[in-house]
């Protein structure tokens, strides 16, 4: 019973912020909306036994990625100014009509689901050794192109990122 | 022993934050605000994924959670830098103005 009260607190958090996230005029704001529902995603992962992710989900995403977010904000020289009159009417409405129905959509899925149930104790946390020899062996070439992929995309940052003076 | 969280619960909370993440990019016009939603369609995903590694008991779905992380990282620093790359060219985040490809 608690723990299902919890779940809908931290849900319930989690929610807001995406919504905040949504409506918040400044860029600042919205980072910052996402990193507190980074948070509570982090603690459904603890809720759900994978402890592990959850650390990973708050030093990667809340702590990595959203820092890279807000210096990017920070860098780009920003006006208030910046978007003129709101030309989006057509989009907001056919926006909202088509989340409305791709949330529908979800929702009776995950409601298709029911016959499928959680086992064993709650709280028990996922074993982490059990989790590195699954990615140290059934997964080891996913975890080596995985390395592969970010020096690609550490060089391709860089590549991009360079200011174009004289070809050089 | 604790009564465990519903698998619809999880789910649905997935499905929810996932419509939200569209609606963002269906809506915004602020180019880091869209990535963002992006960002939290992603994680949606990563919940889902984690529900049902725990409710089949293996850990499969949480070593894919991994590697989503791990792309997602690689997807945010390549994609934040062409949105500088692009800042330059038209000094603005505004993706209705970034019309290089339209014509």
């Amino acid at each position: 019973m608690l723990l299902k009260a919890v779940f809908l607190l931290v849900a319930f958090g989690a929610i807001v912020g995406a919504i905040g996230m949504l409506v918040s005029p400044k860029p600042v704001h919205s980072a910052l909306f996402l990193v507190w529902t980074l948070f509570c995603i982090a603690a459904i992962y603890l809720l759900l036994g994978a402890e592990f992710l959850a650390v990973v989900q708050i030093i990667v995403y809340a702590g990595a990625i959203m820092v890279l977010f807000l210096f990017i904000i920070m860098l780009l020289d920003l006006r208030r100014d910046e978007f003129g009159p709101d030309t989006m009417t057509v989009q907001w409405t056919w926006g909202l009509i088509f989340t409305a129905l791709l949330a529908i959509a979800l929702v009776v899925v995950a409601g298709a689901a029911v016959a499928l149930r959680f086992s064993g104790d709650p709280l028990t946390l996922t074993p982490i050794p059990d989790l590195a020899r699954l990615l140290f062996t059934k997964y080891l070439l996913a975890f080596e192109i995985a390395s592969l992929i970010l020096l690609i995309a550490m060089v391709g940052v860089v590549v991009l990122a360079k200011r174009p003076k004289g070809g050089a | 022993m604790e009564a465990a969280i519903p698998l619809n619960w999880v789910l649905a909370l997935s499905a929810v934050l996932f419509s939200l993440g569209a609606l963002g990019v269906l809506i915004k016009r602020n180019i880091i605000v869209m990535f963002m939603s992006i960002e939290l369609m992603l994680n949606a995903a990563n919940i889902a994924l984690v529900a049902f590694s725990r409710a089949h008991g293996n850990l499969d779905g949480q070593i894919v959670v991994f590697f989503t992380m791990t792309l997602a990282a690689a997807e945010v620093a390549i994609g934040l830098a062409i949105i500088v790359a692009l800042f330059r060219i038209r000094r603005t985040v505004d993706v209705d103005r970034a019309t290089l490809l339209k014509w």
